[in-house]
């Protein structure tokens, strides 16, 4: 009845995680992808990418035509364990969340509408959403990939 | 709570070769009426009410009844439950609500012109249509809108589709359709007309859409802009509600600002925005004092922010069911005072309380209006949404950029 997220705990399906576990290694920088994928996300968006070296993890900004910037945090040489988003408009969330894209949806149908806030918590994937008209924010992120020291607060 | 659900079945059609987009049927319930419409007292004060909405269910969200005419005629339809909205800009109708034969715009290369727009959880899909709107006396002709759930554009492009869920009945969109009076011209803006952009409009025949750039003047445009005076921005005045929350809260939308006898600036702060509509909010509680990226905005139902520790925790108890799951759920109220920063550097404290929302919400079923409706904004460590809560009490103006009013050039919000 509220117009506010939901926070879902209910746990991500096994059929889905098995058909994940058995799909080819796309070149594709998605969540939960390697890290491998970015460049060539970045020239299939026609987008530039800068990279940054943190201690545990690298960060690379690519910046979207729309204006947003999509930040896609990886383990060097490894997984995209987070993806962040802040821009005029909502990046395209079917390339940035991959595999995790359908188990996104699902959880958003299953609360009731909002146009300013949604929250997706589930044990293996959190998928936080905000803003408004030509003013979004968002991050999703692995819980279980995290690299160990790195604080939720730096994934913006 | 009472729920008084409407029922018009009534969908959107393509007249095929006309162009155009209606219902087809006659009016219905009330919400769909055919008539001339001459307003007799001309007024730039809209009614406005805080109240259940079309499920009877909605908390804090304030809606309006307007006037829809097929463009240059007398052809017109009201329709209520229109959400009235500073976060977005421009009108979107749903289809199912529609008895008018709007004609459906064209893009640039003359196919038919039709808007993904987006959402934090999703995306509504819909042609833009030319309308006539009326609004108290104020009357925007030929205006670009959205008609969202159309029967004749059912090909949702991946690339709209990929923000989520689509939002295309009353029922998810929790109102007839939306009004957004926020401080911006167009929904996209220049963006959208520099280039095509996947996830904004589209050219689309009957088969087929295409991402297409839209000069900014047929993009989905804020009304007040168009009116003839009073175009300048818009005043939104609303009662106190007192702690614990009221059944219904009527006010106004005052149109202009300093060109009628209602509607001039006065001692009110005045914050500049910059381009995304943002000003800093300081707070002395949160772990993150300096929310840079704080708007106010009326078709958010609470006051969204942060209140955590050095570890991230929340210091005020958050709601543990379902239903309230994001909210604030303090055993007793929190008294808390934040300082609002324009981008032109001036500054004003504002006190607000946080009540147990369950408990609130929960006490008195039949109330719609609650000022202490408080809960998380998890997505951003730098914001603080300041919804409707913020707006009882206050007359809010709201400045339209690159417009003028005596106390300065919008883009910016008074209070």
């Amino acid at each position: 009845m509220l117009r506010q997220p939901r926070i879902d705990l209910k746990h991500i399906s096994l059929a889905v995680v098995m058909s994940a576990a058995l799909l080819p290694q796309m070149a594709s920088a998605a969540l939960g992808g390697p890290e491998t994928g970015v460049a060539a996300d970045a020239q299939a968006l026609k987008a530039s990418v800068k990279s940054t070296d943190r201690t545990t993890y690298r960060v690379h900004s690519i910046q979207l035509a729309s204006g947003t910037v999509l930040r896609e945090y990886a383990v060097a040489g490894g997984t995209v364990f987070a993806v962040a988003w802040s821009g005029p408009s909502m990046p395209n969330l079917r390339q940035a969340l991959g595999q995790y894209f359908d188990s996104y949806v699902s959880g958003a149908k299953a609360r009731p509408g909002s146009r300013r806030h949604l929250e997706i918590r589930q044990s293996d994937l959190v998928v936080e959403s905000g803003g408004h008209m030509r003013a979004f924010t968002g991050r999703a992120y692995l819980p279980q990939e995290l690299p160990s020291g790195v604080s939720l607060d730096e994934l913006h | 709570m009472a729920v008084l659900k409407r029922v018009l079945g009534c969908g959107l059609i393509l007249l095929a070769g006309l162009g155009l987009v209606s219902c087809g049927g006659s009016s219905g319930s009330g919400s769909g009426t055919t008539t001339t419409t001459t307003p007799t007292t001309p007024s730039n004060e809209l009614a406005v009410t805080v109240d259940g909405g079309p499920s009877g269910e909605a908390i804090n969200t304030l809606y309006t009844t307007v006037t829809l005419c097929v463009p240059g005629t007398t052809t017109c339809q009201t329709i209520d439950n229109i959400q009235i909205d500073t976060g977005s800009y421009g009108l979107r109708v749903l289809a199912s609500v529609l008895t008018l034969s709007l004609p459906v715009a064209s893009a640039t290369d003359g196919n038919s012109l039709v808007e993904c727009t987006q959402f934090v959880d999703g995306y509504s899909w819909g042609p833009v249509a030319t309308a006539d709107l009326e609004v108290a006396g104020e009357k925007a002709s030929s205006l670009p809108v959205q008609v969202i759930g159309s029967s004749s554009f059912t090909t949702v492009p991946s690339d709209c589709s990929s923000t989520g869920t689509a939002e295309d009945t009353v029922a998810t969109f929790g109102a007839n359709g939306i009004l957004g009076i926020g401080v911006f011209e167009q929904d996209c803006g220049e963006g959208c007309q520099d280039s095509a952009q996947g996830g904004y409009y589209y050219s689309c025949t009957s088969t087929v859409c295409n991402a297409i750039a839209v000069p900014v003047q047929s993009q989905v445009l804020n009304p007040i802009p168009l009116f003839t005076t009073d175009n300048n921005g818009s005043i939104i005045e609303l009662p106190s509600v007192a702690a614990g929350g009221t059944t219904t809260a009527s006010g106004s939308v005052i149109f202009g600002i300093d060109t009628e006898s209602n509607n001039a600036s006065g001692t009110q702060t005045v914050l500049t925005l910059d381009d995304s509509g943002y000003f800093t909010t300081t707070t002395t509680f949160n772990n993150v004092p300096l929310l840079t990226t704080s708007f106010i905005d009326s078709g958010s139902n609470g006051l969204f922010f942060n209140d955590n520790n050095s570890e991230g925790a929340s210091n005020i108890a958050t709601c543990n069911t379902a239903d309230f799951s994001g909210f604030y759920c303090p055993a007793s109220a929190v008294a808390l005072s934040a300082t609002l920063t324009g981008q032109n550097g001036v500054s004003t404290a504002v006190s607000f309380t946080v009540e147990n929302a369950q408990t609130i919400v929960d006490a008195n079923p039949t109330y719609t209006a609650f000022s202490t409706l408080g809960g998380q904004f998890s997505t951003s460590t730098t914001t603080f949404d300041w919804g409707l809560p913020f707006f009882y009490g206050r007359n809010v103006y709201n400045a339209i950029e690159n417009h003028t009013t005596t106390a300065g050039t919008g883009p910016y919000v008074a209070f």
